[in-house]
């Protein structure tokens, strides 16, 4: 039996959904009352704005909720209406789509999002900077870039570096630049909001992040080592994206402890997910905000279970900056700069793929390639290989996040059966 | 209007055609005469440092025949068609022969995901043939910290070229460099002073040949035949038609400016590079060389690819209040996407100053695929063209 809606079961998903509500809630009434809002993507150091206490929402979750609430047909319809091409990069444009719907506040999702004062974002392609510059002018807000740099060294396992041995693992200009333009960012913030940026309080949101991370780590540990899984990526990336995107808080800590003693709960208790779980799924690729419940669709009658998803996986393996007393804009800027890097670019996102599919006893990989994202091609071809060379089949199929319009669910789902038929019962590794 | 019986009656202009059009022997001349190629992946690799290091520049450009198979195997669908030409020919598609170096430089985001890409199948299959690689990391972002971190990443090319070439590059050598760019881009102006002016000299299609060529032959002697030939073309005759400022992407060979001269106008300016952006700056001369060139390509025109929607708008309207043109013709291939966003906000300028606009956006390569493009131009320009112009 296929469901329309995705069947989510944890209190720690449910819980941040609601606490979502209310922290929007809260932040468009700290707007209503004058105080500067920023709208960030998310690959934009954050940290400095929650140790600044700048009320900020991320471009990725905003775009998913949009996507989650169905809202991106309307929106892409005012894209064409206004001229512009309503087949481009949607996950970045959601936003700006968005603030073309003179009907938002009524209409748009948990009334709309407020306008922002500030928009920041990385020109980790051609089309970001153009995109919040166009939704900046909408909302009357004020533009700030930041740069990206190509990485010359390459260290393979860069999880085995990235926590304590950042200098080893990235070139040492880069770093040094890093840290410059997280200054120059956060003398923009000072002067725009007009509150000073306190070196403490950023030690101390990273220390709270360490803190949330960990439990990331313990929760994917549990669930590569515990079959059948307890939980699949239908509650682990709604539970982990929302919370994670309010890193450097004592809720999202809470909330991480939360989620990890709620799966461990479940391990011990020897209740799992999908009971008759017989492969184990990892889904590459952002989530696919629209149709969560066709991860689902698989269970049932396959026995298969999506196990594996980036955002936890990220979460355990790529935000953990040890040492950052020492120097915490150093640590941060070793976190941001990879985070790029780490999921696009070839081989550092092959070999984690590949590491963790191992480590996760995976069976097969469902690979969701964007339509209409440069930032989102990442060498497909090597992450590919990387798997099948290791035994471990991979279905690469096109389809967007966050825009429904192209989206068939019966397709698919006959093409992701075919590939369990096919690639994994009949030749993969339990083949 | 094509390439014009003036034009192919120049020996000056058909030595220029020549190169255009045999693209290939350039790396085949550098080797007969034992010298070393660098290929330059996007337009932020300095060719002035190539030159200096006593080594041929070599602009990577698509074939037109190549059947991509490599391409195919390698990239994702959403790369742009001459960009997947690009790839195939580093990655040994081609019919082509490789240059010894390839640098590539990040003029635009799709340049970063090939050179990712040729990097890991070198690292993977070492024995696949790609020349070995540099990356310039060139920053675009009109701020004194991104300009510093240029003359740093000059510094490191500087470096990597004194390793291929086996040779220490002085400050005369880059001086000499740059004096033999300098002195192509002023040939060039006299080029495009004769077709921006009142009666236009030349075409726009003859334009991409006399600016394209100059990526496959010795500066110095593109220089001397770009001024022979505009002394000669002061004699040509006039052109008429509308007057098109070409906005887009960047069109390596002349078959949409064949298109669109053919609908009727004249194609007088545009802002790419394979015309008038690739000679618009000159780098100082009284500045520390390698600074000098760092800020020549960071600081050169507005491109579609890194300039932001405002700063597009501006740049539209100071070219084509350049060239008086009368008409915009926008144009991107398939998945050339940047433009894309900056295009409502021109239109909505130049509505504003009364010049007529057309959009061909998801174009397919080569040109020739566009079943219906011939009709819309000329459609264009018998009615809206016209009827918006001033």
């Amino acid at each position: 039996m296929r469901s329309e809606r995705a069947v989510k079961k944890l209190r720690a998903t449910a819980e941040a959904a609601a606490y979502q509500k209310q922290w929007f809630r809260e932040t468009q009434q700290r707007v209503e009352s004058g105080e500067d809002f920023a709208y960030v993507n998310a690959d934009v150091p954050m940290e400095i704005l929650r140790a600044m206490d700048i009320p900020f929402v991320v471009n990725q979750w905003w775009a998913a909720i949009c996507g989650a609430k169905q809202m991106t047909s309307k929106y892409f319809g005012l894209l064409r209406e206004a001229g512009y091409r309503d087949d481009l990069c949607s996950y970045c444009a959601t936003a700006f789509a968005e603030s073309l719907d003179t009907d938002d506040r009524l209409s748009g999702p948990w009334g709309g999002l407020p306008s922002p004062t500030i928009s920041i974002t990385r020109l980790a392609c051609d089309c970001q900077g153009k995109i919040f510059e166009l939704f900046s002018k909408r909302h009357g807000a004020q533009l700030y870039t930041l740069e990206n740099t190509v990485p010359r060294k390459l260290p393979l396992k860069w999880w085995e570096l990235d926590w304590d041995n950042w200098e080893e693992l990235y070139d040492t200009d880069r770093l040094d630049f890093a840290v410059e333009e997280l200054r120059c960012l956060i003398r923009f913030l000072e002067e725009k909001t007009g509150r000073m940026f306190d070196i403490n309080r950023l030690a101390e949101v990273m220390h709270l992040i360490n803190e949330q991370e960990s439990y990331y780590l313990k929760t994917r540990e549990l669930i590569a080592k515990t079959s059948p899984a307890p939980v699949t990526v239908v509650d682990t990336i709604n539970a982990v994206m929302q919370a994670q995107w309010q890193r450097g808080t004592q809720w999202a800590v809470d909330h991480a402890a939360g989620l990890y003693g709620e799966i461990k709960a479940l391990a011990e208790s020897g209740t799992a997910a999908v009971p008759n779980e017989r492969y184990r799924l990892m889904w590459l690729g952002r989530g696919l905000w629209h149709d969560f419940a066709f991860y689902q669709n698989f269970e049932e009658k396959y026995g298969a279970a999506f196990v594996w998803s980036m955002y936890l996986a990220m979460g355990a393996d790529a935000y953990i900056r040890n040492n950052v007393d020492a120097d915490p804009l150093r640590a941060l800027a070793a976190r941001y700069i990879g985070m790029e890097d780490f999921l696009h670019c070839p081989p550092w996102n092959a070999q984690w793929f590949l590491k963790e599919a191992v480590h996760n006893n995976i069976d097969g990989v469902v690979y969701m390639v964007p339509e209409n994202c440069m930032q989102a091609v990442e060498g497909s071809y090597f992450v590919k290989k990387t798997l099948e060379d290791a035994g471990i089949p991979v279905l690469i199929f096109r389809a967007d996040p966050v825009d429904a319009r192209k989206w068939n669910r019966d397709t698919m789902t006959a093409l992701v059966e075919e590939f369990i038929e096919d690639r994994i019962m009949g030749g993969g590794k339990n083949g | 209007m094509v390439i014009r019986t003036c034009a192919r009656s120049s020996g000056a202009f058909m030595k220029l055609l020549y190169c255009y059009q045999n693209r290939d022997e350039q790396i085949k001349r550098a080797r007969k005469a034992g010298r070393l190629t660098v290929g330059r992946l996007g337009f932020g690799v300095p060719e002035e440092m190539i030159l200096a290091a006593g080594m041929v520049p070599v602009m990577i450009c698509a074939e037109r025949t190549s059947e991509l198979s490599r391409a195919d195997k390698y990239l994702e669908y959403s790369f742009a068609p001459k960009a997947k030409a690009w790839f195939d020919v580093l990655a040994g598609g081609g019919k082509s022969p490789l240059p010894d170096f390839v640098a590539a430089a990040d003029s635009e985001d799709v340049v970063n995901r090939i050179y990712y890409y040729l990097r890991e199948i070198s690292r993977t299959e070492p024995d696949c043939g790609i020349p070995p690689l540099h990356f310039v990391d060139l920053l675009f972002s009109r701020h004194m910290m991104y300009q510093k971190w240029n003359y740093a990443a000059l510094e490191r090319f500087l470096g990597q070229l004194e390793e291929w070439s086996g040779r220490r590059i002085s400050e005369e050598d880059l001086r000499r460099g740059m004096e033999l760019v300098e002195s192509r881009r002023t040939a060039l102006l006299e080029i495009s002073a004769l077709r921006r002016c009142a009666e236009p000299k030349i075409s726009g299609c003859e334009a991409l040949v006399i600016i394209g060529s100059g990526f496959f032959m010795p500066p110095e002697e593109h220089a001397a035949l770009v001024r022979e030939l505009a002394d000669e073309a002061h004699g040509w005759p006039s052109l008429e038609g509308r007057r098109v400022f070409f906005c887009g992407g960047a069109q390596e060979d002349t078959a949409v400016y064949e298109k669109i001269e053919a609908a009727g106008a004249v194609v007088v300016s545009e802002d790419h590079n394979w015309g008038d952006r690739c000679y618009e700056r000159a780098a100082a001369k009284n500045a520390e060389p390698l600074k000098a060139i760092a800020d020549k390509y960071m600081l050169a025109g507005v491109s579609a690819q890194k300039g932001l929607v405002a700063e597009r708008v501006e740049a539209l309207r100071a070219g084509v209040a350049a060239c008086s043109a009368q008409s915009v013709v926008f144009y991107t291939d398939e998945y050339e996407e940047a433009a894309s966003w900056d295009y409502p906000s021109q239109k909505e300028m130049l509505d504003g100053e009364g010049i007529g606009s057309v959009c061909f956006c998801k174009m397919k390569y080569p040109a020739e695929n566009n079943a219906g493009l011939d009709k819309a131009l000329s459609d264009f320009f018998r009615g809206e063209g016209r009827i918006n112009a001033k």
